[in-house]
């Protein structure tokens, strides 16, 4: 069974207890995302400009430590505002297990990042983001 | 006309505006489940208890707004807590609800992924506290 952990017990920020609770309920009612969980094997940054605010997401096996700030070596960074964060977490999930893109919510997406309110590092790293999108998608 | 901040008579008017909203009937058409809004004390404030607000929400409608005891308040499936300035940050557009949660201003209890898809909704209840005249204790 997958397992969160905020590093900074009581101490935690907001945006940590908060991503830590929807990524554990998230995995909890479904639990085909057991995989993708124990796949993205990997630190992830999200990083909220409008809040001043970060975390850095450790996959290791089947448990994720949510830090505080940033911590260590990013494969996928996303730097985005809060607004921006709610709609990735409402992205559809289409065929093949990927994002949809082309409903008014995924369009919203792009439309951010045209616009430079969501920027992506790692990129390249095509699965682990599509993994991250997964395990936050409540749609 | 003014309503003293947290009465009877306060939830009413809020319960009315909710129910104007075409915004909240929509955003919320498949919404079940009840919320509950903690007020903590400040007794420099004026405020010297801790209070509640009850919601029951269901499908677009506030069947019911109430004000009850904080214990009845943390009965509810949703609990949001915060210190009354905190509440009044929200209630005069200074601190939008959702960022609040993500900095740790406001605590959230109940299921993250059923919140986060009815973020729309929820942005228009704070629009809906907005519209609702208020007499602060501390004014």
């Amino acid at each position: 069974m997958p397992e969160v952990v905020l590093a900074d017990g009581d101490a935690a920020s907001g945006l940590a207890s908060m991503l830590g609770t929807l990524l554990a309920q998230n995995v909890e009612r479904a639990p085909h995302k057991f995989e993708d969980f124990r796949r993205v094997e990997s630190n992830v940054l999200i990083d909220l400009s409008d809040l001043g605010e970060a975390i850095t997401m450790s996959f290791v096996g089947d448990r994720c430590t949510i830090h505080n700030g940033q911590r260590g070596k990013a494969r996928v960074r996303i730097r985005t505002d809060s607004e921006t964060l709610m709609l990735l977490s409402q992205l559809q999930i289409g065929a093949l297990g990927l994002p949809n893109y082309f409903d008014a919510n995924g369009k919203a997406v792009m439309r951010a990042m045209s616009r430079g309110r969501l920027r992506i590092g790692g990129m390249h790293h095509i699965a682990t983001l599509n993994r991250v999108t997964r395990l936050f998608s409540v749609a | 006309m003014a309503y003293e901040a947290y009465s009877d008579e306060w939830a009413q008017a809020y319960k009315d505006e909710i129910n104007q909203s075409q915004v909240y009937k929509q955003a919320a058409a498949g919404w079940e489940g009840t919320v509950g809004l903690v007020v903590l004390a400040e007794p420099d404030k004026n405020v010297p208890d801790d209070r509640g607000i009850y919601m029951d929400l269901w499908h677009g409608e506030a069947r019911d707004i109430k004000i009850v005891s904080r214990d009845e308040a943390e009965k509810a499936d949703f609990v949001i807590t915060g210190p009354y300035s905190r509440w009044k940050a929200v209630a005069k557009k200074e601190l939008d609800a959702t960022k609040g949660i993500m900095l740790g201003q406001l605590k959230l209890k109940g299921d993250f992924p059923t919140l986060v898809r009815y973020t729309k909704a929820s942005q228009e209840m704070t629009e809906c506290t907005t519209r609702v005249p208020v007499n602060w204790p501390d004014e």
